[in-house]
């Protein structure tokens, strides 16, 4: 009887140390009250802009542009990232870094003015390239040679007088998407 | 008999009453439905450029496109509504003016009040109540935004919403040399934001209760003069900035949210900061990744940490006045800042020669900071005396401290009343203590009295 226990407890044991090993990471919901950027101390809203990372010793940054992120992983180094989130432009949902699909243009507007947004899946942002008429379709892997640019120059110095020309520039950090 | 008279008399008052109340009534209710209103847009088609129009008290129904130069003149009692439509009025001619009147948007998102595309627009003395933007500036220069009374509409009953469903009071994307002065906005997300639009004078603009009460995206040569900021999350969010100058403005009371700070200056450039009062706040002025700036003359009042300095480099820091902060100030990985001649109300100062400058430098040992910042909860042992002694040990590094070479022995007294608190406060401080010391008497008089 007394053998029994201890195997048992053997098994437990053995099951829970191997149940801690596998780290899983999963996406933390943005709480617009207190999360600021890391890097650029604005306020993170909780929009498609929004991004994170969770390093491999558990600690969780957010950022309000996808540029920032880059910032942070430029001045921090990415070997000790356990997993890096980007959201869909669309609904918002959290999707793995490596696995998103970009469009970068410089008329696009974003908090930090970096001019990308990201996507589930390709056929979306193939849609939303020819939704806006612009934008260059990129993977993760390409991100890594983008110059990211910041777009702080005004781009539209042509006429746009009188032609109302509100809803054909993005949504940044001062538009979002119409809620009522 | 008298019975009779009296039930007889009390019939007629009733019916009296009935029937003066009815036709009051009566008329309140004609009064409401009286004026339709009126289409603004017919008013404008029907004017010649040039021509003026004044509006008539009651109500006017936008949406109203602006193309030619119009001025149109009305009182508050003008209130021009646009029914859902997603911009009130929208001006695409330059040199309108409007003044006086009411505008209310009632289309929450990005809706706005107005909308200006065109250039020398003067905007003046309006009263704008939103759920959207108040005042859209795009491709729109040398305007002038001034006197106008901006809120989100939500605050008239005590709605709360998130700031990511407001927006903001004053947006500028792509504008230049405009001036904004005197306006008051309350309760929107950012108070004035301004975004790739270089050479703007914002100046006597009081916002409060907002997200950031002054935020400028990549703006060059921007004049932030004499505003006030309170109750905000932070007072002046400057980023991306060169050549500006941030001068007179007063932010107080930025402390409710964990991430306040009276003014922040991140990634921003040559430009000059002198003369601010910054109190009460969470923060009193941060600083990131900024360089070769002046901060001169300012004060920094009874915040929790005066002074922070991160990666930002070659600054000049001198006659500024720090008192009562709780953490006067912090610099973490910022060389070569210069800081001389201002009054920390700790320092311990010797003055030799008696020029009213210490010989003695005053160096800000970063080591709770460093700490605090690795692991938050650590600033359970604020003060306390292992702290102390653990901080003394850490000297080593004590060249790259933020030091200030010749800290001032006392206060200037121009600056007395400034750094003061307001006398007003201070009556009522007596008041309470009056009073609390009455009622203790009293309490200890009664009592040994009974026995």
């Amino acid at each position: 009887m007394k053998k029994w226990t201890l195997g048992l407890t053997l098994v437990l044991a053995i099951a829970v140390l191997t149940a801690c090993g596998g780290k899983k990471y999963e996406a933390v919901p943005i709480n617009e009250e207190v999360d600021v950027c890391a890097i650029c101390k604005m306020q993170v809203k909780d929009d498609a802009y929004a991004t994170q990372l969770t390093t491999k010793d558990g600690k969780t940054y957010k950022f309000d542009d996808i540029g920032c992120m880059n910032e942070w992983k430029k001045t921090n180094g990415t070997e000790n990232i356990g997993m890096d989130y980007v959201r869909d432009y669309n609904d918002k949902e959290w999707v793995e870094y490596k696995k998103a699909t970009y469009v970068y243009d410089a008329s696009l507007r974003t908090p930090m003015a970096y001019g990308i947004v990201s996507f589930k899946d390709k056929k979306a942002a193939e849609d939303f390239i020819a939704e806006q008429g612009v934008g260059k379709l990129m993977k993760a892997d390409e991100l890594v040679s983008h110059t990211w640019e910041q777009n702080k120059e005004s781009m539209n110095m042509g006429d746009m007088h009188g032609d109302g020309d509100m809803n054909s520039v993005m949504s940044g950090d001062s538009m979002e998407m119409t809620e009522k | 008999m008298k019975n009779k008279f009296m039930k007889w008399m009390r019939l007629t008052i009733a019916i009296l009453f009935v029937s003066v109340a009815s036709s009051l009534f009566g008329s309140a209710q004609a009064n409401t439905t009286e004026a339709p209103a009126k289409a603004l847009q017919l008013l404008i088609d029907n004017a010649m450029p040039g021509d003026t129009i004044v509006l008539e008290d009651g109500k006017y129904l936008g949406p109203a496109i602006i193309n030619k130069q119009l001025t149109i003149k009305g009182s508050r009692h003008t209130v021009v509504t646009a029914d859902g439509k997603p911009t009130v009025i929208d001006i695409r001619s330059n040199q309108v003016a409007i003044e006086g009147i009411s505008i209310v948007q009632r289309l929450a998102g990005d809706s706005s009040a107005i909308i200006v595309n065109s250039d020398h627009v003067s905007l003046d003395n309006l009263s704008i109540e939103t759920r959207g933007f108040g005042i859209l500036l795009r491709n729109a220069n040398e305007g002038i935004i001034k006197n106008n009374r901006i809120v989100w509409s939500g605050a008239n009953n005590n709605e709360r919403a998130s700031m990511s469903k407001k927006n903001n009071g004053i947006d500028l994307y792509d504008s230049h040399d405009n001036r904004i002065e005197a306006n008051e906005i309350s309760d929107m997300r950012d108070g004035i934001y301004l975004e790739n639009s270089h050479r703007s004078n914002v100046a006597n603009n009081l916002i409060y209760r907002s997200r950031y009460g002054i935020h400028c995206m990549y703006t060059d040569g921007t004049r932030i003069i004499g505003n006030q900021g309170e109750y905000n999350v932070t007072g002046a969010m400057i980023m991306g900035v060169r050549d500006a100058v941030v001068s007179n403005n007063s932010f107080r009371k930025q402390s409710e949210n964990v991430n306040s700070q009276g003014l922040l200056l991140f990634d921003v450039q040559t430009s000059l900061i002198e003369d601010n009062v910054v109190e009460g706040n969470r923060v009193g002025i941060y600083m990131e990744q900024s360089s070769n700036n002046e901060l001169r003359n300012n004060s920094v009042l009874r915040n929790f940490m005066g002074i922070q300095f991160l990666e930002s480099s070659d600054n000049r820091f001198n006659h500024n006045q720090l008192i009562a902060n709780v953490i006067e100030a912090e610099a973490l990985e910022s060389s070569g800042n210069r800081l001389d001649s201002n009054y920390w109300d700790s320092v311990q100062g010797l003055d030799v020669n008696d020029d009213g400058l210490s010989d003695i430098s005053y160096a800000i040992n970063p080591f709770y900071q460093r700490l605090i910042q690795k692991t938050p909860a650590f600033q359970l042992f604020f003060q306390s005396p292992g702290m102390i002694y653990l901080s003394n040990l850490f000297m080593n590094d004590k060249d790259n401290w933020a030091t200030d070479r010749t800290p001032l022995m006392s206060l200037p007294p121009a600056l007395a009343d400034r750094t003061n608190l307001p006398q007003e406060t201070r009556s009522y401080v007596w008041i309470a203590s009056l009073i609390l010391l009455s009622a203790s008497l009293t309490i200890i008089y009664k009592g040994v009295h009974r026995k």
